[in-house]
């Protein structure tokens, strides 16, 4: 993703930088009227001093403040570093997708599939498909929900996308086989499909869904499959439940290879530098000008106590 | 002093700021973190495979008294006069029919089975062929071997009438026991004994298989015109291997045995197929009470056959 903020953040710079030369005109002409005015030689001495001191000071705090935001990145910095990571990518997830139960989507610890093992009937009760070795699988009349959430666990707001994609074991296969899905968002409206529409799984890889989460906010999604029960065409069903894929012109499965169907799905978070939380956001927007500011002080100072000091010396 | 002291403090605070504001800057750095997850699951197995091959029956049949497929007279001891296969005295089958039935589907099945099964026979009594006679006379006459018909219904003459038509009575057949079933059939269902000629083999082998499709529970079939029908359909839950039915490599044959023990009785037969096919034999008749045509379906049935059809669909609750 773009880094939109490069443009902001140079105009900060040049509008620090323009602060601080407008500062250090004025510093500089009024030593110049001062300069041969012994009196307010003397003030403009004690004001130098103020305004060094002031100057003194006001870096102590920028460096305190530095050192504290320094401290805070520094873990995950390190972390990077140990890891041989690039300095933009975090393996430690600052953005999950769970099945809503802290478990992560897919995982052996969810309780939650998207695919099961065995499936009933209408009652509830009748075991209507059975694997044989425990594996999940398809078949004619079943069917199969799937909530997933994606939760921003940093405290600042997150740009996030979702991408979804189903497919064959068999490539080329999505447009023959039965199956079918649609899927809702977080608000319950259909990305794909509808409440009495179902789309072939080819259309997966059309989902794709974008957005801001708040810090520690969620959001969730609905998938749907199903392979109907009366498809229209019972020879291919039973082509399909029998592993005949040359019947439907498809390669072969080799011996003790299954058709399998698979769905999958992507996330891709990012902590965009414009949209984090206040705090550091301020430092972000006003630091490159006070920094530039700090250093202008810093310069002007230096340079009024030398000029002072060179004026001192042939003075005396 | 005291400004050189100053000096440093500044010139170092100087540096620091520069330094923390780099670092900080890069650290400010924009994060970015992936996650992916995926599910998986194979296409549930149907795999139920149902075989039938073979054949009982022919239009021809050779010199093994087995049905050929050639079309040429020669050589051959039993063909019919037209497009329907035929079974006859000394004939058999060849290989036979052969189905099976075997599968482990992985879904919830019902199995539909539908068997019907007919066979000839010769119900118990006596029967025989009324010949036409020729050349009776007043003299060759006599009462007890000459019978005139009237009605279908025949009669001993009581007297002689030179416009009447006399009738002999030949080929007499006697079947002592309830039915005489000609064409016994063979099953290679284990342990099952179909019996002889004395039973419907037939139709017990069909009861068998309905049996046995039917996870072992008996089925009562419908008969009607001498066609008996067994039809069913039973539900089995996911992972039933059906080959626990017993019913693969099932084959059946048959034989209509040629050995001079029932030679009367398969000429009756004969001879009522002959009446079937509009070919003057005589009429065959039943001797009871009256001497008359026995009635087809109760005193006899002239066809055999035998038909399975197993379908097995995936169903739902």
């Amino acid at each position: 993703m773009k880094n939109t903020n490069s443009q902001p953040t140079e105009k900060k710079v040049w509008a620090g930088a323009t602060a601080g030369a407008i500062l250090a005109g004025s510093a500089a002409s009024l030593f110049k009227r001062a300069k041969n005015n012994s009196q307010q030689k003397s003030k403009m001495l004690l004001s130098v001093r103020k305004w060094f001191i002031f100057s003194v000071i006001f870096l102590i705090v920028c460096v305190l403040i530095t050192t504290f935001l320094l401290i805070g990145h520094l873990d995950q910095y390190l972390y990077i570093k140990e890891h041989n990571i690039e300095i933009d990518l975090l393996s430690e997830p600052g953005f999950v997708m769970d099945d809503g139960s802290g478990n992560m989507a897919f995982s052996t610890e969810s309780t939650d599939t998207l695919f099961q093992a065995a499936y009933v009937g209408a009652d509830g009760q009748t075991m209507t498909v059975v694997s044989a070795d425990g594996s999940d699988v398809v078949a004619p009349g079943t069917g199969g929900e799937y909530v997933f959430r994606i939760k921003n666990t940093e405290k600042v707001p997150t740009i996030y996308s979702v991408v979804l994609d189903g497919f064959f074991s068999v490539e080329n296969s999505e447009h023959l086989i039965p199956i079918r899905v649609r899927m809702k968002g977080n608000d319950g409206t259909y990305l794909i499909g509808s409440e009495t529409e179902w789309t072939p799984i080819s259309e997966l890889k059309s989902i794709s869904d974008a957005g801001t989460l708040k810090g520690r906010a969620s959001r969730c999604y609905t998938i749907e499959w199903m392979w109907p029960y009366e498809s229209g065409n019972d020879k291919l069903d039973t082509m399909l439940g029998n592993g005949e894929l040359e019947g439907i012109d498809l390669p072969a499965l080799e011996d003790g290879e299954d058709l399998s169907f698979s769905i999958k799905i992507e996330t891709l978070a990012m902590l965009p530098v414009d949209d984090r939380a206040p705090f550091t956001a301020f430092f972000d927007g006003a630091f490159p000008i006070l920094s530039v500011v700090c250093v202008a002080l810093l310069v002007t100072t230096l340079v009024i106590i030398f000029k002072y000091r060179s004026v001192d010396r042939k003075t005396d | 002093m005291m400004k050189n002291k100053m000096m440093r403090v500044a010139s170092v605070l100087l540096v620091a700021v520069l330094l923390s504001t780099c670092t900080i800057s890069g650290t400010f750095a924009k994060y970015v973190t992936q996650n992916d997850a995926a599910d998986e699951a194979r296409v549930a197995k149907f795999g139920v495979v149902i075989q039938a091959d073979g054949t009982l029956y022919g239009k021809y049949y050779g010199t093994n008294f087995k049905p050929t497929i050639t079309d040429t007279a020669a050589n051959l001891l039993v063909q019919t006069s037209d497009a329907e296969k035929v079974v006859a005295p000394g004939a058999q089958s060849d290989k036979g029919l052969y189905f099976s039935l075997t599968g482990t589907p992985e879904v919830r099945t019902k199995l539909t089975v539908t068997i019907t099964a007919e066979n000839i026979f010769l119900k118990e009594g006596t029967y025989a062929v009324m010949v036409p006679a020729t050349n009776v006379s007043e003299t060759s006459w006599n009462a007890t071997d000459y019978y005139t018909e009237a009605d279908g219904v025949y009669t001993l003459s009581a007297s002689y009438n030179a416009q009447a038509t006399y009738y002999t009575m030949e080929n007499v057949a006697t079947v002592a026991d309830d039915f005489y079933y000609p064409v016994v059939y063979s099953a290679t269902i284990d342990q099952f004994n179909a019996g002889n000629y004395t039973a419907d083999t037939l139709n017990a082998i069909a009861a068998e298989y309905a049996k046995l499709l039917n996870n072992n529970t008996a089925v009562s079939g419908t008969t009607t015109d001498c066609v008996t029908t067994y039809t069913f359909d039973v539900t089995y839950d996911p992972n039933f291997d059906y080959s626990e039915l017993a019913a693969d490599n099932e084959t059946i044959t048959w034989a209509w045995a040629f050995d001079g023990v029932n030679d009367e009785a398969d000429t009756i037969l004969a001879n009522l197929m002959a009446a079937d096919a509009s070919e003057l034999a005589g009429a065959v008749v039943k001797v009871g009470n009256t001497i008359t045509a026995p009635a087809l379906n109760t005193d006899y049935h002239l066809e055999t056959s035998f038909s399975i059809n197993i379908e097995v669909e995936q169903v739902g609750a």
